[in-house]
């Protein structure tokens, strides 16, 4: 790219029209070129009129649920981030590809020793993360559920908040190249919650509202677009 | 605006701004926060459903995007962007984007014919939250354009197309493209304003 694309390009970055690749080089270029940098910021402004030009409601109900979210949900303290987030939705999103079908999200992280968020059906993972803490919700509930292997996990949820926590500890060891990974199981879907690379982890991803069970299932260390092979853990939701 | 409201604050006669409720939520203050979800929610989800088009992910989004805003409260840089609005509606828009692009991408391995073509244009978007006389100035500001920097800002921003995508459709370089919108954009910013 010339330096005279690279200066066309702001328009282009500041709306999100660039490909992956573009949008890296773009960056590199925006730390050297305080001009752009400027260009871009007041771009995102003039766009964010465009987006006022469209506001609309969502939902009934969609405010008490966000703020019953926010009030479960732990605030960061105020020194800056360790990783942009979109450093953390780029890994993922090579290692997961884009694959799968379902039609809402769920966003999580495990915790544990492990891996990074989670996409759901293999949207845009999200950085959130939510560090949730599901015990104050009113209807919280835990579950239990082991196997034959020894393996043991429980889930902590709340239909309320739309979120749930698993734990699970003691699954048998991993071949190389392969990962556990988790799965929202309800009547009309299945989908992807998180992968996990070792035998025990935390899990806490948004809890679609038909989700009636957990699984776990042993896929390759990328993880896969849905099961490929019978669950090893079920947790029942209740 | 929700059906439901929470009461009204009590200094209805000195708002505080979005960066002012901002810098409260970031010490805890939930009703801050509250107050703030009043002034991002709309923009923020009628944005996010101009592009996704499915009430039911650009609720997920916008619930991303709020729950994010709250955590990182404390965190947000007025050197870097100095509205809280255009930081929500930057982190929401790209949100959209990577979700559009991978049910796009999922879309058009399953079926070659997935088409865009029925998305919502913006000027159908549902009328609400804002005041006439800013949805009057935006529209004129786009009618003002050219041609071609209409649907290059319409397919991108709107549409979440690529320029290269936009270029395909369009029947036109992908240069050109990526002209139109920085033109288009230059000349909204003189229009609108630029608060970054």
């Amino acid at each position: 790219m010339t330096g005279a694309d690279l200066h066309t390009l702001t328009g282009a970055y500041a709306l999100d029209a660039v490909t992956d690749l573009e949008r890296a080089e773009f960056r590199r270029h925006l730390d050297e070129c305080p001009v752009c940098a400027d260009e871009v910021g007041e771009f995102r402004g003039t766009a964010a009129m465009l987006a006022v030009a469209v506001a609309d409601s969502a939902s009934p109900g969609f405010r008490e649920r966000v703020l019953a979210t926010v009030a479960a949900t732990r605030q960061l303290p105020p020194q800056a981030d360790v990783a942009p987030a979109t450093h953390v939705r780029a890994a993922w999103h090579k290692r997961v590809g884009i694959a799968v079908s379902a039609a809402a999200a769920a966003v999580g992280l495990l915790l544990g020793g492990i891996s990074i968020g989670t996409s759901a059906n293999g949207y845009a993972p999200v950085q959130v993360a939510v560090p949730v803490d599901l015990s104050n919700a009113p209807d919280a509930t835990t579950v239990h559920a082991d196997s034959t292997s020894g393996a043991v996990a429980s889930a902590t949820l709340s239909r309320r908040l739309g979120f749930v926590t698993v734990d699970v500890h003691r699954l048998p060891a991993l071949a190389a190249g392969q990962a556990y990974q988790f799965w929202l199981m309800g009547p009309h879907d299945t989908r992807s919650a998180g992968l996990l690379h070792a035998s025990d982890g935390t899990l806490t991803t948004a809890l679609p509202r038909d989700a009636d069970r957990i699984g776990v299932t042993v896929e390759p260390s990328a993880g896969s677009p849905e099961p490929t092979s019978r669950s090893i853990l079920l947790v029942g939701l209740g | 605006m929700p059906v439901t409201r929470a009461a009204p604050p009590a200094r209805e006669s000195f708002p505080l701004t979005p960066e002012d409720l901002l810098a409260l939520a970031a010490r805890g203050d939930q009703r801050a926060f509250a107050q703030l979800y009043e002034q991002l929610s709309g923009p923020v989800y009628g944005m996010v459903r101009t592009v996704l088009r499915s009430p039911a992910q650009s609720e997920e989004v916008t619930q991303e995007v709020l729950l994010e805003i709250w955590r990182h409260a404390a965190r947000f840089d007025p050197s870097r962007t100095s509205k809280v609005l255009t930081w929500a509606l930057t982190i929401a828009h790209r949100r959209a984007i990577d979700r559009v692009r991978s049910e796009q991408a999922f879309r058009n391995r399953q079926d070659k014919a997935a088409r865009l073509d029925v998305r919502r244009p913006y000027d159908d978007a549902g009328e609400a939250a804002l005041s006439a006389a800013d949805r009057a100035r935006v529209r004129a500001a786009l009618r003002r354009l050219t041609a071609l920097q209409q649907e290059s800002i319409r397919l991108t921003y709107f549409h979440g197309l690529t320029c290269r995508e936009a270029a395909d459709r369009l029947g036109v370089a992908v240069g050109t493209v990526k002209t139109r919108v920085h033109d288009g954009m230059t000349r909204l910013r003189a229009a609108l304003g630029a608060h970054a």
